[in-house]
């Protein structure tokens, strides 16, 4: 049995020797043929070939003239973080921070920008609130995934 | 070391080209320097240690330090290794020192043949200001705008806001200096004026070290239409017809085709001779490209030349017959131009797409990741120029474009499906790209009818493009978890010679239910 998450969201659970899958709880039937041969990454599906490459969890499959990542979802449920933080989109460098500790921020007001790739991004407030936390100083280099500035959300207070 | 005889009656005979570049240009270069019988040296800082240009080239120069300064625009570090490798001609691609008037004369300076155009036509066309003046004097029309005086951003409000009122909203604020998308930003109502100004000219400063910004009006619905030129040293010059590259994002090209899918025969014919007459206008030599604004009425307004080879121009190579780099080092060495305008024809039609290491799914953002499985493409008519290939890693460090995929067929409609086709067959793993969605433009009706307008990927996408989904690509991916296929590694270093822990000759075929 392997658990995996699309790029949807959707959780699958899939045995290949069994009929059935689980799609989000949903049982969908499992109608396809595989066939490996000698080589790496090849997959034959139905009859038609795919390539298939794992990084990291994910697994990267070429099928059709269309390109589809699949990630091994160890933890199960797992779920999107529900956390109020505002997340680095790619890896790169902090060029303004524009806001301070205890600010009030409205929905989708400009609070960092950072630079990748020598272009600017602005990252926007996610939600009204209030800034507590600012994680990164001005020319710091951040991953992609970082959590750059935490909000208290204004629906907490009310 | 003797160069090959196309060469001997050279007036500045070429043996050894040095790439002040790297990423597939150099290797586009290089390949045709080994064509022609000379010699190559790479560049390369330690990021692209083991990189492919670096290996392409037939001899390579290390140069040492973090930062762009220390190594592609080291101008000193360059000639020195150049000096070391006996290089005695300089080929500086695009971008980086490509348009620095004080590289072509350093490199002159020392001995070396420059292969480019004079500093004076890269200064003159380098710069809007001047070369807008220039255009106006050899009577090719420009688009209304003016440059901002450089000060601090808040001593230039008022000026700032007199400027884009004579001008006009939406309008374009661009670094003076600037090229490639980069220092531009459009600015459509004038509240956000001040801001764009502040982040355009910042831009500027960092990517160009000067922070002059020019306004320009901003139209829309417009197109990109831009002519080849080719000149040499003894006054001839031709043009190589147009090639279109409306198709943007963040005003970086991401299709190109030649020739345009709508320009009139004797539209054409215009474009080519402005862009002759305005490259005349600065004694240039080599080749250089002049854009215009192709306006819906068929009006045509001069946007900037650029002097240097363009990324796309393998697709003008294509319906032209020529090899634009050969001609470029022929040019450098003295020679003629083999031909003359009457010799060129338009022959089928040619598109390239870039691919770019990027989430076109999330604001076109760029990504990094390993290219763990890169298989191009192949057939007839198919072109890859890369810099990179299986093994090598999309990072942060430079440009997001990882190749350029080129097609070439009898007619329009023949290259949109063999670009539709060469796109879907390009496995390229590991690192999102924009693939999917240049097959999606390459199958979309508006493409098809040759609605390419510069604002053609806003208009056709305005949520947003979103990949496709599979139902089957989760049964795969429980396929190859549940058979290993993860474990490459067992396969290549397998004891029992070149095969596999699955015995080829007992197929695991399994077929459920």
């Amino acid at each position: 049995m392997v658990d995996l998450r699309d790029s949807l969201g959707r959780r699958w659970q899939i045995a290949i020797d069994s009929e059935y899958a689980l799609c989000d709880e949903q049982e969908v039937v499992n109608e396809y043929g595989f066939e490996i041969d000698a080589r790496p990454n090849r997959i034959w599906v139905d009859g038609k070939l795919a390539h298939a490459v794992k990084v990291g969890d994910d697994w990267w499959v070429h099928l059709n003239g269309a390109i589809h990542v699949v990630s091994i979802d160890e933890q199960g449920a797992g779920g999107t973080g529900e956390a109020d933080g505002m997340i680095a989109p790619m890896p790169g460098k902090v060029l303004e921070i524009l806001c301070e500790e205890g600010d009030v921020v409205e929905e989708g007001q400009t609070l960092i920008v950072m630079e990748a790739m020598k272009m600017e991004h602005r990252i926007s407030a996610n939600e009204a609130g209030t800034v507590v936390t600012i994680h990164h100083a001005v020319g710091e280099q951040v991953d992609a995934g970082a959590t750059l500035i935490d909000i208290d959300s204004v629906e907490k207070f009310n | 070391m003797l160069g090959p005889d196309w060469m001997k009656d050279a007036p500045h005979p070429i043996t050894k080209v040095l790439v002040a570049n790297r990423g597939e240009i150099a290797c586009r270069i290089f390949r045709s320097c080994a064509e022609l019988g000379i010699g190559s040296v790479a560049i390369y800082s330690e990021s692209d240690r083991g990189s492919l240009h670096q290996q392409t080239a037939d001899e390579s120069v290390f140069l040492p330090g973090d930062s762009l300064a220390e190594t592609y625009l080291n101008i000193e570090a360059i000639l020195s290794a150049a000096r070391e490798t006996g290089a005695d001609a300089i080929h500086p691609g695009y971008g980086f020192l490509s348009e620095r008037s004080a590289f072509a004369n350093a490199v002159k300076e020392e001995g070396i043949v420059w292969i480019g155009p004079s500093a004076h036509a890269i200064d003159e066309m380098g710069d809007k200001i001047s070369a807008r003046r220039a255009m106006i004097e050899a009577n090719v029309p420009v688009i209304p705008g003016e440059e901002l005086p450089l000060g601090e951003p808040e001593d230039m409000v008022d000026e700032l806001v007199r400027a884009a009122t004579r001008v006009g909203y939406p309008l374009l604020l661009k670094a003076s200096a600037g090229g490639g998308g980069k220092g531009m930003r459009v600015v459509r109502e004038p509240r956000n004026l001040q801001r764009e100004y502040t982040a355009a000219s910042r831009e500027a400063a960092t990517s160009f070290g000067d922070g002059t910004v020019y306004v320009e009006r901003l139209l829309e619905k417009s197109r990109h239409v831009e002519v080849q030129v080719l000149c040499d040293s003894h006054g001839n010059a031709v043009h190589l017809f147009e090639r279109e590259c409306s198709i943007q994002r963040r005003h970086q090209k991401v299709v190109e085709e030649a020739p345009s899918p709508v320009l009139e025969e004797i539209t054409r014919a215009r474009m080519g001779e402005a862009a002759v007459n305005a490259a005349s206008a600065v004694d240039y030599e080599g080749a250089g490209t002049v854009e215009f604004l192709l306006a819906e009425d068929g009006d045509f307004h001069f946007l900037e030349m650029n002097t240097r080879l363009q990324v796309e121009h393998p697709i003008t190579e294509c319906i032209s017959g020529t090899d634009l780099v050969v001609e470029q080092i022929r040019v450098a060495a003295g020679l003629p131009l083999p031909f003359s305008q009457d010799d060129l024809s338009i022959r089928g039609h040619a598109i390239e797409v870039r691919i770019y290491a990027e989430d076109p799914s999330n604001g076109f953002l760029p990504a990094i990741g390993p290219l763990a499985l890169f298989i191009p493409p192949s057939g007839p008519g198919i072109r890859l120029d890369t810099g990179v290939r299986e093994g090598d890693e999309a990072r942060i460090d430079f440009d997001p474009m990882l190749a350029k995929l080129i097609v070439h067929a009898p007619n329009r409609d023949a290259a949109i499906r063999r670009m539709k086709r060469a796109c879907e067959d390009f496995v390229l793993l590991g690192v999102t790209t924009n693939l999917g969605f240049l097959c999606d433009i390459m199958g979309h009706p508006a493409y098809h009818a040759g609605e390419t307008t510069t604002d053609f990927i806003d208009v056709n996408w305005p949520d947003g493009w979103g990949a496709h989904t599979s139902d089957v690509a989760p049964f795969i991916a429980a396929a190859a978890e549940q058979f290993g296929l993860a474990r490459k590694s067992a396969v290549i270093e397998s004891s029992e010679g070149r095969g596999s822990p699955y015995n080829p000759f007992q197929t695991l075929r399994r077929s459920f239910p």
